[in-house]
């Protein structure tokens, strides 16, 4: 809803700008939609003028088709897909979290989505050297842990993959906006360097931060909530940046998991993963919500001193009867 | 509750917040201060001096000092933990001063063990002045089963002067009999209309400072179905609740004597098993969370001779939880004057 | 791009004038007078003032994160902060193995058990292991302790102060160390005692004010590094017919607490009670899980369960982002919360324990525990 302003176009001087002002029409949107001889007969503006103003406003905000090939070709230069560390969680998403889309991952308290978390931030910024921003809500990331979970991996070149994690501790969805805000600009500012190579966004969690918000008698919480979803799809496909995000989990109506935050943001997320607690030591992940691949796939991953390993992977269908269990 | 309207704020927030018909302390702090911007039409900061000057105000209220002053003595009047004899300088030893005057103290035992005894000899120990343990004010005796014990008490009262720890002066003038009140409650509903209203009213003018609710587990158990165990939870809750806010703001000690249940099969780890590992204090998890000092008390099987020569059954008190009281074991017996420690 | 007018925290009546008024992003109020606003808008000035110094972005919020303008903090920095930083060592090795040296600051650690297993203890033995002089590896700090329940004995506090400052004195005395006996000069049972800031709240009501006046009393009193609530719980547990407003309210303890935590470098340690829960794991059998419902689970950043087996108090780290989970026995003796010898055939029982998977609470009898 951008303001009419002089200058737009030649036609729109200050003078046509005050009358329709007064006239009640304000913002290019308002504009387009009114009728053209009515408002010519409202404000002293000859139709000539109106034409011309509108031919141009029209031209300067619509949005307009692209071909399905030339579509393509930029998808394929611009998106990325970072690898997980893990082989058999890399299979789950089709080869790894996509730039351009939203990752979520959910799962109750201590099921492990931060350590899933932390153990991706580590091989992204020390196997494929990319750069990671890491907003952690809870206060549940540590140096020491990361430092740990490098020491297993990769060994040297330690301090080199710690700087590439970039990080922020946040409780409050407004510094969240804020923080997004400020990254896109910097982004395109390129003024950093950190921000130039940043390929990866782990939000630990989005609930944490959102869920104070929502309820009570305030619905802006709801729109904070949409307002942050928004925020984070434009990071990520504008600047092609993929974004891995942790949420909780709530009774369903058939007491199965579902992820928190409310209806609204159910559709957020691209892709969704569940993380269930099945050992000390053993997660069972499962795919809930994808793009490209067959729902309730799952694949098991133990949680250890390096982060995440490897082991098998089910079936589609075992898997959906294992979660009507 | 204090008015938000006599805080020292803007006229502008104070308008803002009456408008918005927000008139007690309590109703602002209900709300984050996301939902006050929205409800008072106030800005960010002025949500904030609003919220920083009610939680201020309220701060006044709770009590605060360093545990130094604790120490001392040099502390609010609310803060200092006095301690009501037993009558029995072991006893008080093994307890470290006596019963606490906050919070619940829980007595439980299989029946004839004793707990009535303990709370007949608090009821005429609490008659004492403070100098020789005791809060110088009668005492609130709820009876939920048995009739109450009135011929024990009467004989419990004439000996007690006789038991030597206090000069006979003192215990002169007490009329003992006189200052014990006797509540008999069939329900829980009555145990709680009489919290609410017939107690106050002695605590408010001092005249009681001791309330002995025998037994608390009659009331609970029996009247509930096998199934209607959230119902049970809750009402126990907010009994609880209530004799904790009775003692809280009295600072008077609340004894609730308790009865046990066997341990059956395997336990599920609600209470505290005493060390005899057989029987564990009713009422579960839930009761156990309220109760501050949980004592329990057993008889042995051994005897003594006691003073008059005839034997008298040791019976042991011992300390499933306290503050700050390690888990240990007194052994006392209970002749015709009253329970006396065993050295 | 600029930034949408949504994203800043106005009022949302002011939100939905801007927007009714063409002022959908930053660039759309640049060079506007407050005077201008006000009359477009039909707004106080007072409230046009407001809206240009939120969005101008002259908000002077002392707990907002540094902005990217002023360098990126990087992990690397984080952990050096952490190195720094320490955490609170306990006289219990074990317990402080299990956690990876010691209660962390910055974060917020629950204790949840039975009545009668030692949390309250465990609270008061850390506002004394807070104070612990830096010569000994300690923070050399204050603490606020905050009782809800009223089960806060001065007596003990005293007597766990007593065997902390001869625990020191003996280390000190062993190893001829100057530093350390210096310092035991300022680790006195009376210093100890008047470093410990004691409040008594009644209700959740005086909490939450407290909780939300504590950022100032931090900031007077610099070197407090523990803030311990006994218990959170209590407050919360009756009387509370809407539970939603009881989400609500834990929710924003919480935040409040993290936030604490974080801003003054402070350990948070609450203490939560246990509760019930029927069966949903298949057996139909009740287990305990701590109190305040499932939603508190996401609160802390580390949960330590207490628990009795066999006779023996045992601590199980239940929720950690940077340790494993394990088990390690403790007990709570006259001088506080120490270690326990554990006789060989003893030692089989933490594996078995861990075996058992979720036997939370299975307590059996209880010996007599020796006072030591």
């Amino acid at each position: 809803m951008a303001p009419l302003k002089v200058g737009l176009c030649p036609a729109l001087t200050a003078e046509v700008l005050n009358s329709l002002q007064h006239a009640g029409v304000r913002t290019v949107t308002e504009f387009v939609c009114m009728d053209l001889e009515l408002m010519m007969t409202r404000c002293c503006v000859s139709y000539k003028d109106l034409v011309a103003i509108r031919k141009v406003l029209l031209v300067q905000f619509s949005a307009f088709p692209v071909g399905g090939s030339s579509w393509y070709k930029e998808i394929l230069s611009t998106t990325a897909i970072l690898s997980t560390g893990n082989s058999r969680l890399d299979d789950m998403l089709d080869g790894g979290i996509y730039t351009g889309a939203l990752t979520e991952l959910m799962g109750a308290p201590g099921s492990g989505k931060t350590q899933i978390c932390m153990s991706v931030a580590i091989h992204v910024a020390s196997r494929l050297e990319q750069n990671v921003l890491y907003v952690d809500t809870t206060g549940a990331c540590s140096g020491r842990r990361l430092q740990e979970m490098l020491q297993n991996s990769a060994g040297d070149k330690e301090s080199a993959a710690l700087s590439r994690i970039g990080f922020r501790r946040i409780f409050d969805p407004w510094q969240l906006l804020d923080l997004l805000q400020k990254t896109k600009a910097a982004i395109s500012k390129q003024s950093e360097l950190f921000y130039s190579k940043l390929k990866l966004m782990i939000v630990d969690s989005v609930a944490a931060v959102i869920s104070p918000t929502l309820g009570g008698l305030q619905t802006e919480g709801h729109a904070v909530m949409l307002n942050v979803s928004r925020q984070l799809k434009v990071l990520s496909s504008e600047h092609a940046i993929a974004v891995l995000m942790t949420n909780n989990v709530v009774q369903g109506e058939l007491s199965e998991p579902w992820p928190g935050l409310g209806r609204s943001w159910q559709h957020i997320p691209n892709t969704r993963l569940l993380v269930q607690v099945t050992g000390t030591q053993d997660r069972q992940m499962l795919l809930l919500k994808t793009p490209r691949l067959p729902r309730y796939l799952s694949a098991t991953l133990k949680l250890s001193a390096a982060g995440i390993l490897d082991l098998h992977t089910h079936t589609g269908q075992e898997a959906q009867r294992q979660l009507e269990v | 509750m204090g008015d938000v309207q006599g805080l020292v704020l803007h006229p502008r927030i104070l308008a803002a917040v009456r408008k918005a018909k927000l008139h007690r302390h309590e109703e602002v702090l209900r709300f984050s201060p996301a939902d006050l911007e929205r409800l008072t039409h106030l800005s960010a900061k002025d949500v904030g001096h609003l919220v920083r000057e009610v939680s201020e105000a309220v701060r006044q209220r709770s009590h605060a000092a360093t545990a130094l002053q604790l120490l001392l003595g040099d502390c609010p009047a609310e803060l200092k933990v006095k301690f009501l004899s037993l009558g029995c300088p072991v006893l008080d030893e093994f307890l470290r001063g006596g019963v606490p005057c906050q919070g619940l103290t829980e007595i439980s035992g299989e029946s004839s063990a004793g707990k009535t005894q303990f709370g007949l000899q608090l009821c005429l120990t609490v008659q004492l002045p403070e100098e020789w343990g005791g809060l110088n004010a009668g005492a609130v005796y709820i009876c939920t089963e048995d009739a109450f014990p009135s011929k024990r008490l009467t004989q419990m009262a004439q000996q007690f002067p006789t038991r030597g720890l206090v000069p006979v002066q003192v215990t002169k003038k007490i009329r003992f009999s006189d200052q014990i009140f006797v509540e008999h409650t069939a329900d829980k509903d009555q145990l709680s209309k009489c919290i609410q209203s017939r107690l106050p009213i002695l605590l408010e003018r001092g005249v009681v400072k001791l309330v002995v609710i025998d037994s608390i587990a009659a009331l609970f158990r029996g009247e509930y179905e096998s199934r209607e165990t959230a119902r049970r939870a809750k009402d126990l809750q907010s009994l609880g609740a209530q004799l904790r806010k009775v003692s809280q703001k009295y600072s008077v000690p609340v004894v609730c004597i308790n009865q046990v249940s066997a341990v059956v099969g395997k336990r599920r780890g609600n209470g505290n098993i005493s060390s005899s590992q057989k029987v564990i204090p009713a009422l579960g998890l839930v009761w156990s969370s309220l109760v501050t000092t949980r004592l329990m008390v057993t008889r042995t099987e051994h005897t003594v001779q006691c003073a008059d020569g005839s034997p008298a059954v040791v019976r042991s008190l011992e300390v499933l939880f306290s503050p700050h009281l390690p888990n240990t074991t007194q052994y006392y017996i209970v002749d015709a004057q009253g329970v006396k420690g065993l050295r | 791009m600029s930034r949408h007018i949504g994203s800043y925290p106005l009022p949302p009546y002011l939100k939905s004038k801007l927007l009714a008024g063409g002022f959908s992003t930053v660039e759309d109020l640049e060079d506007v007078k407050p005077v201008e606003l006000s009359k477009e808008l039909k707004i106080s000035p007072e409230e046009a003032l407001e809206v240009l110094r939120v969005v101008q972005g002259e908000q002077k919020d002392p707990s907002s994160a540094s902005s990217p303008d002023d360098g990126v903090k990087t992990a690397l920095d984080m952990l050096q902060e952490e190195r720094e930083q320490g955490c609170i060592i306990t006289f219990c090795s074990a317990l402080d193995e299990l956690l990876g040296g010691g209660v962390p600051l910055t974060k917020i650690t629950e204790f949840c058990g039975a009545p009668g297993v030692g949390k309250t203890q465990m609270g008061m033995q850390l506002a004394i292991d807070v104070q612990i002089p830096s010569a000994f590896g300690g923070l050399g700090g204050e603490a606020v302790y905050i009782d809800t329940e009223g089960s806060f004995m001065v007596q003990r506090l005293e007597d766990m102060a007593k065997a902390a400052m001869e625990h020191c004195r003996h280390i000190a005395t062993v190893e001829n160390n100057r530093e350390q006996l210096e310092a035991m000069a300022n680790f006195t049972v009376e210093h100890i005692l008047s470093r410990i800031h004691f409040y008594r709240v009644h209700d959740w009501v005086e909490l939450v004010a407290l909780v939300n006046i504590l950022p100032e009393f931090l900031q007077q009193h610099p070197k407090v590094r523990l803030v311990v609530i006994d218990s959170i719980a209590f407050p919360f547990r009756h009387d509370f017919e809407d539970l939603s407003l009881r989400t609500r309210l834990l929710n924003g303890l919480a935040q409040n607490c993290i936030r604490l935590a974080d801003s003054h470098k402070a350990a948070v340690v609450l203490v939560n009670q246990m509760t019930t829960k029927m069966g949903h794991s298949g057996d139909g059998q009740a287990h305990l899980v701590p109190a305040l419902g499932e939603s508190w689970g996401h609160a802390s950043t580390i949960r330590v369960l207490l628990f009795w087996e066999a006779g023996c108090r045992y601590a199980r780290l239940y929720k950690s982002p940077s340790r494993e989970e394990a088990t390690v026995p403790y007990q709570v003796t006259v001088a506080g919360i120490r270690d326990v010898c554990i006789p060989n055939n003893m030692q089989d029982l933490s594996t078995a324990t861990k075996e058992e998977g979720d036997s939370l609470g299975e307590h059996s009898q209880r010996k007599r525990p020796r006072v030591s």
